[in-house]
């Protein structure tokens, strides 16, 4: 009763198992196991039943058939594993397979496969896209129809890799520039290698060719090559330079502490590069002299960022000094504007300091000497004035007194450049507006009519080379003894005005007078009074200048000169 | 009595057994294997009893060979219905 129950539990389930197959019939017929899995389970349930025919007494009639069933059974199970084996072979295989072309068409480089005849059997979109043939075009073609490879510097025809592979049996990686002409006449810079493909008996089966396209890196460094050789070749400029020019350069992080230079700054002072670390090392040689002015000129370029050009001496190996030109700078600040790097230029100029030296004492002697020859000038300028002036008095010829005072009035003009030469500072020029004054002054001593003198200068800067001062006091000189002489013949009150402005066209002086004037029928040009004569001489050929006259009213002249520059004569 | 059917069925189900252990590594590819093997080895239990039923403790015997075959047959549905599941989840 027990074992006739188990059957019959056995009998339902094996039919629940049915209808599960039933249920997955599509499932199982993809994997071709509906129709094994439907025989086994018939031929269990045909047992089952048996089992429970017999159990249940009812007939022995389907035995033969039992034992039939009995033996199908472990044989469809067999076949049952069997088939799962396979199939599940297959769909690892197909997942692989799978796999691999999503690999192959993920992957970022070009990848073409050949076969040992190297015939195209793989090749992904990268390879695809890089070479310009479709996968349908090129496979089963020749390597070398579609992947031709040249040489870049001198696009000569580079040897196929997987030749050399498929020769030798090893990964062979390609030249250096190659590059890749694609179907369609298109370049691409390209790298990386062929690699063998071999089969679990280590037989070659194919080749592998992987590459990139680095056509921009290629041009980035073609680039960075010729940016690197033009840096270069500015360093060896710059270094020949400095060499050149005795210079040297030194550069300060200050937030790292980092002091660095280049070896010419300790070669300069004689001392082995090597020796010097810090700036303290420099520092300890500057002149104890110079020190507090270097040391406050490098805080106020490191704290406020100041620059400074500054020279000092610093103690050589030999145990003497050196002049250095020192130039400093704030290079790099930070986000607050705190200088963080200092970079700088150090000079020798022990050499111009020596040259420097010599010009300031020549010059001081020079000045000595020059103060001396105007001081004696003057001198012997006024001795000579003093004579005439003795010998006026002893002639009881007017005309030669008169003469003899003219002359007298020549020397003083003259005399007078000199003293204010030697009383001034620049023994080269002298203020021409003072100078006017002094003159006028000196006329108002001179003259015992009652001429009243009016100076008017609108400028006090012009300072003129003793070459313009002596003819220009000459010619002042002229034009007011003329007017004193001529225009004031008749009365004994007049009026002289003098007048010195600078404009666009030069410098000009203006004298006029109220007095008589000269004839209306006298041309002034061609009039030829010796002192108008000296005065139209004076006025072309020392000044190189232009004089206007003008005669309404009493006289009014007008002379208009440039600012003479020094010319050396020896 | 041992009955020549049976042995066969016995023989050929040992013949099964060995094709598994020689292809134990593909097996275990297979969705839910444990239980369909589990199945079959429960089976090949019952061909077991049912050849030494003849010679020793026959009833005990006779009722294990029964019990594994509603044992394999539930295995056997179980492995059957999870394969629907699985389809399913492939879904």
């Amino acid at each position: 009763m027990t074992i006739l129950t188990l059957d019959i539990v056995a009998f339902i389930i094996s039919t629940a198992g049915l209808v599960a197959l039933l249920w997955n019939w599509k499932y199982f017929s993809k994997c071709n196991l509906a129709l094994l899995f439907l025989f086994l389970l018939s031929f269990t349930l045909f047992y089952n039943f048996c089992l429970i025919i017999e159990w249940g007494g009812i007939t022995k009639v389907l035995d033969p058939y039992e034992n039939m069933a009995g033996a199908i059974i472990p044989m469809t199970w067999a076949f049952i594993f069997y088939a799962l084996i396979i199939n599940n072979k297959n769909t690892r295989l197909e997942e692989s397979h799978g796999n691999l072309k999503r690999t192959l068409h993920s992957i970022g480089d070009g990848v073409i496969v050949t076969d040992p005849k190297t015939e195209i059997k793989i090749i992904n979109p990268v390879a695809q896209n890089l070479t310009g043939w479709n996968s349908e075009e090129c496979l089963g073609k020749e390597l070398q129809e579609v992947f031709k490879i040249v040489n870049t510097n001198t696009g000569e025809r580079v040897q196929n890799p997987v030749k050399e592979v498929l020769q030798n049996g090893q990964t062979v990686g390609l030249a250096n520039h190659t590059t890749l002409i694609s179907k369609t006449g298109e370049e691409h810079a390209i790298a990386d290698s062929a690699a063998p493909v071999k089969n679990a008996n280590n037989t070659l089966i194919g080749v592998v060719l992987v590459f990139r396209d680095i056509t921009e890196k290629y041009k980035m460094n073609q680039k960075i090559r010729k940016k690197t050789k033009n840096l270069q070749e500015y360093k060896n400029r710059l270094e020949a330079t400095m060499k050149l020019g005795n210079l040297a350069w030194w550069e300060y992080k200050l937030d790292e502490d980092n002091f660095l230079f280049n070896d010419q700054w300790p070669k300069m002072l004689g001392y082995n590069p090597d020796k010097f670390e810090k700036y303290a090392d420099f520092e300890k040689l500057i002149h104890p002299d110079d020190h507090e002015r270097v040391k406050t000129a490098k805080n106020n370029l490191e704290k406020h960022g100041e620059m400074y050009r500054i020279d000092y001496r610093i103690k050589t190996n030999d145990g003497n000094y050196k002049w250095i030109y020192d130039i400093g700078n704030v290079t790099a600040r930070n986000s607050r504007n705190a200088p963080i790097k200092t970079n700088g230029v150090v000079v020798d100029i022990t050499d111009n300091k020596r040259v420097e030296e010599r010009i300031r004492s020549e010059l001081q002697q020079k000045q000595t000497l020059l103060k001396e020859l105007s001081h004696r000038t003057k001198n012997n300028m006024q001795q000579i004035s003093s004579m005439l002036s003795l010998k006026a008095t002893r002639s009881k010829n007017t005309a030669v007194q008169k003469a003899l005072d003219e002359i007298k009035e020549r020397i003083y003009s003259m005399s007078l450049v000199h003293k204010m030469l030697y009383d001034s500072q620049n023994l080269s020029r002298l203020n021409l507006g003072k100078y006017i004054n002094r003159l006028v002054s000196h006329f108002r001593r001179a003259y015992s009519k009652n001429i009243q003198f009016k100076v008017s200068i609108n400028t006090s800067k012009i300072e003129v080379l003793i070459d313009t001062a002596i003819p220009l006091g000459l010619i002042i000189n002229e034009l007011i003894s003329n007017s004193i002489q001529h225009g004031f013949e008749k009365q004994d009150k007049g009026e002289i005005s003098i007048g010195l402005t600078s404009s666009e066209e030069g410098i000009i002086v203006d004298i006029s007078d109220n007095g008589q004037g000269l004839p209306n029928n006298l041309d002034f040009d061609q009039y030829s009074g010796m002192g108008l004569k000296i005065v139209k001489g004076l006025v072309k050929d020392q000044l190189e200048g232009e004089i206007y006259f003008e005669k309404s009213q009493g006289m009014k002249y007008r002379i208009i000169f440039t600012q003479k520059q020094y010319k050396a004569r020896v | 009595m041992v009955q020549s059917n049976e042995i066969v069925m016995f023989i050929m189900g040992i013949g099964v057994l060995i094709f598994i252990m020689k292809n134990s590594e593909e097996l275990v590819y297979i969705p839910h294997h444990k239980l369909l093997l589990r199945s079959f080895y429960v089976l090949l239990g019952a061909w077991f009893f049912t050849n030494i039923e003849a010679l020793i403790a026959t009833q005990i015997c006779n009722i294990a060979e029964h019990v594994c075959y509603v044992c394999s047959s539930i295995l056997l549905t179980l492995w059957l219905f999870r394969m629907g599941f699985k389809k399913e989840e492939a879904e």
